[in-house]
């Protein structure tokens, strides 16, 4: 290790390393906490070139390696299992160049988010995928992770939006795939490697679509008194053809939080909430609207509240994207889900959240994307005491599992990571998740770069809960 | 065409399995023998690309054309890949919903097909390409198993994305069996402006219609000899170039848009004309056909990927180096189809080839030749000039299709 350490300081200088227990407890997990593991050094490289030797140390003294962006994903994708290096991109921030007549941005990986829609703002762009973390998640980790956000509903998830990358093989080799022009011909690389949770590489630079911002929002906030209610109104929206740009849904448990939080007058006493937001032109926009105020107030809203000014809007946004936030004030500890169900099955999956909290005695409150069918119940608990912990994983199960039966998915935007591993042999077929293992070979035979990732491995299946350290247990 | 005349196939049997597991068995029988495999939905696409390298069977998927599942409220769609895009059109419509990709072979083409080929056309502006659409994929592997990757829901990270992979590989990981996609609701209206332009303001419009006030979901520009050829004639249009404009949106949406791009290019030189009527009308549909069509006795057809910003001038080039040339561009996309004159030698297209690639290539972009003489495919581009990640692509045939069974030879770089 000694020798490696002496490398990585040849290659990035010694203020560019972290190798105190102290320091390195910061990079044990990510905003999965429950599965921590620390690394054996976290280094900050500056450039493409300093990503390529930092890879081809690692692999020289064999020692595992794994990007890591802000640390704000969710499912363990950046857990260093087994240790070794991980290479964080957060000093690499650069927004090289904004080519607003083309519509598209080189950005280096460590670039927030939300840095990106701030920059293209005064010229009337933005960076369409906007996860709630986007204050704080960067570029690389949206392309690691595939990160959607509430108006991913009408705009895509960030694989609609990247069109080519910079990266570093795990032999070190730097290749690009895709760039600032569409279709060049062959296999769509940057397509699977966004969502690949750094499981084929190191992805340095990317090339993005910015988007014009809409000329104006309608944003209404339709109160229920039953989540039933609020998402009978969701699939009646879509039923009928409505795209809004977002519909987004809080349960009543989530709105105390959130009103001690941020004061936005939100009525207490509802038994659900949903923000629905259309945008686009001038134009039609009250129409559809009305359109949708009709179908909440015919499914049975007591009031459909409109955000008419932009103070209000902004604060009934920033409400929504901090909820996570809030939920401090509700547990000490909590365990964010991801399933997603057809739309359709939304009221369903609702009610058998509510009845597996019953069952195992745990509280859980939902603020989710609604219109995508992407649930996000949070799990209360206190991590401090053991049974909990295991409450709280053994409901996540069910639920994921209640997922997975009507036809839905055990993740839409956080990723498989650690947490999900055991899900995908629910999920594929062994043939399914032996083709996934012969793509990521390609990419990454020897398994050094993000080892023991989304895939389980043959042979050594690997069970999430031996993944790291287990915070409680 | 038929396909004798497209690739040299005489040799292949085609297959034709009924259901999946007969599919399989003739992959797995191919296994065997190591005869190569040539997927085929309608074989409206056959043409492209190079002969394959070795003999074997074409296995064509237009009897694995089933509905699987259409939870219409959901608004997603799951079909077998060999239903013809026009009869899922069709069953899409009946919900009012709607696949927003444009087919350039109405009637003809599979959904595999499309698929297999990345086919666009006009409406990609707007609404995007398949890779934006395909949210599930089942594809019959190497070893005649079927697999599966996505699902069934509009958002879903769990696994590798074989969707997109398989979007635009031309058949060559496996053969695609069954897709679902997101689908769209039908816009309510839709409006086209069609501008006379004059050479010398293409440049201009182009950059002033990327600024507009409004929300086009198509920006196309055609040269003079293509607005000649049947397609358009009746247009009565012969301006050095039109630009078509057009808009899907909310009738009140599309009314506004209309009524303002208009008055923002008053001041163009040039005949303004207002086409209003349904998405599925004819000047849609022409716009969207252009790239299939064959003008009689032209030796070669391409498609440029170049930076939007670089059409107009491209294009120019392009007219100069070959004046019988006729031109679609999806402008707002950077994306130019062209039609090479009949009365061309086979040296003045290769050279004028060569010019407009290399110079496509030093806009980061490429030229590929979806339809050429088939003795041409010897020394011209057909997939334009190669990049360095075609290792990484080399790598990924090699991991997935090992015996390289799967349209051997045909795609880029002959991989």
């Amino acid at each position: 290790m000694k020798r490696l350490l002496d490398s990585l300081k040849n290659i990035v200088g010694p203020d560019a390393m972290i190798t105190a227990a102290s320091e390195l407890m910061v990079y044990e997990c990510d905003g999965f906490t429950i599965e921590k593991n620390r690394p054996d050094v976290v280094v900050f490289p500056t450039t493409t070139e300093q990503v390529s030797r930092i890879v081809d140390a690692c692999n020289y003294f064999k020692v595992p390696f794994l990007p890591r962006g802000a640390g704000t994903s969710l499912a363990g994708g950046c857990l260093p299992v087994g240790g070794g290096v991980v290479i964080s991109l957060a000093r690499m921030k650069k927004i090289f160049d904004v080519d607003y007549r083309n519509r598209c941005a080189l950005i280096e990986a460590g670039v927030i988010n939300l840095w990106l829609t701030n920059h293209l703002k005064p010229h009337g762009y933005h960076f369409a995928p906007d996860p709630s973390s986007q204050g704080a998640c960067t570029i690389g980790g949206n392309v690691a992770t595939n990160s959607g956000g509430p108006h991913t509903l009408k705009y895509g998830v960030t694989v609609n939006h990247v069109m080519g990358v910079e990266f570093v093989m795990p032999d070190g080799e730097i290749i690009h795939t895709g760039g600032p022009v569409e279709d060049n011909p062959g296999y769509d690389l940057t397509g699977v490697i966004v969502g690949s949770e750094g499981t084929f590489g190191v992805a340095v630079k990317s090339w993005v679509r910015i988007t014009r911002n809409p000329d104006t929002y309608r944003t209404l906030l339709g109160v229920f008194n039953s989540v039933d209610d609020a998402t009978n109104t969701i699939s009646e929206i879509i039923g009928a053809g409505i795209v809004p740009a977002a519909l987004e849904m809080l349960d009543q448990m989530i709105l105390g939080a959130l009103e001690d939080a941020f004061h936005f007058g939100f009525p207490l006493d509802a038994g659900a909430i949903l923000i629905m937001e259309v945008d686009g032109l001038e134009a039609g926009i009250d129409t559809e609207a009305e359109r949708i105020t009709s179908i909440a107030v015919k499914n049975g809203a007591r009031e459909v509240r409109k955000a008419d000014t932009e103070a209000k809007r902004t604060l009934l946004w920033k409400a929504r994207k901090q909820a996570f936030g809030a939920v401090g004030r509700l547990a000490s500890s909590f365990c964010t889900q991801d399933g997603v169900v057809p739309r359709s099955k939304l009221p369903h999956i609702l009610r058998e959240i509510q009845k597996i909290g019953a069952k195992y005695d745990l509280k859980i409150c939902n603020v989710f994307h609604a219109g995508d069918g992407n649930i996000h119940p949070i799990l209360l608990f206190d991590e401090r005491y053991p049974d909990q912990v295991k409450r709280v994983l053994e409901a996540s199960g069910e639920i994921l599992d209640e997922c997975i039966r009507v036809g839905g998915s055990v993740t839409g935007e956080h990723g498989i990571g650690v947490e999900k591993i055991d899900f995908m042999a629910k999920l594929f077929s062994p043939d399914d998740i032996a083709m996934m293992i012969r793509l990521r070979n390609a990419f990454n035979p020897t398994n050094n770069c993000s080892p023991q990732k989304m895939l389980p491995t043959a042979g050594a299946c690997i069970e999430a809960s031996k993944a790291g350290r287990m915070a409680a247990m | 065409m038929p396909l004798s005349e497209s690739l040299n196939l005489n040799s292949f049997q085609t297959k034709t399995p009924s259901d999946v597991a007969e599919a399989c068995d003739i992959i797995r029988h191919s296994a065997s023998t190591l005869d190569a495999i040539v997927p085929s939905g309608s074989g409206s696409k056959m043409h492209i690309g190079y002969s394959p390298s070795r003999n074997g069977v074409i296995l064509c998927t237009k009897n694995l054309n089933k509905l699987v599942d259409y939870p219409a409220r959901d608004m997603t769609v799951t079909v077998q890949a060999g239903i013809l895009v026009k009869d899922l059109t069709e069953m899409l419509n009946k919900e009012n919903q709607r696949l927003p990709i444009d087919d350039p072979y109405p009637g003809e083409s599979s959904l595999g097909g499309l698929l297999a080929t990345n086919t666009s056309g006009p409406r990609r502006f707007g609404w995007g390409t398949l890779r934006d659409y395909v949210i599930g994929i089942s594809i019959l592997n190497d070893e005649g198993r079927e697999t599966k990757a996505g699902g069934r829901v509009v958002k879903n990270v769990a696994g590798y994305d074989f969707c997109k992979l398989h979007t635009g590989a031309f058949g060559t990981l496996g053969i695609i069996s069954q897709v679902t996609l997101k689908v769209r609701p039908n816009p309510e209206a839709s409006s086209m402006v069609l501008l006379s332009l004059n050479s010398a303001n293409v440049e201009s419009v182009l950059d002033r219609v990327h600024t507009t006030k409004t929300r086009p979901v198509a920006v196309e520009l055609l040269n003079r000899n293509a607005l000649q050829q049947p397609l358009f004639k009746n247009l009565d249009l012969s301006s050095d170039y039109c630009l078509f404009v057009g808009f899907e949106h909310g009738a009140e949406a599309v009314k506004w848009q209309t009524e303002t791009l208009a008055p923002e290019l008053s001041d163009v030189p040039g005949k303004i004309d207002i086409i209003h009527g349904p998405s599925d009308s004819a000047i849609w549909r022409n716009l969207g056909m252009f790239q299939s069509t064959r003008i009689p006795g032209s030796p070669l057809t391409f498609k440029a990927n170049i930076p939007s910003s670089k059409v107009a001038s491209w294009c120019a080039l392009a007219s100069d180096t070959l004046p019988g040339l006729s031109l679609q561009s999806h402008a707002g996309s950077g994306i130019v189809f062209g039609h090479l004159p009949g009365d061309v030698s086979r040296q003045m297209a290769f050279d004028a080839i060569t010019l407009l690639l290399q110079k496509a290539v030093r806009y980061q972009g490429n030229l590929v030749i979806p339809y050429c003489l088939e003795d041409w495919k010897s020394d011209f581009p057909v997939w334009g000039q190669v990049r360095p990640d075609i290792k990484i692509m080399r790598k990924v045939k090699e991991s997935l299709d090992p015996k390289a069974m799967f349209n051997p030879g045909r795609f880029v770089d002959h991989i």
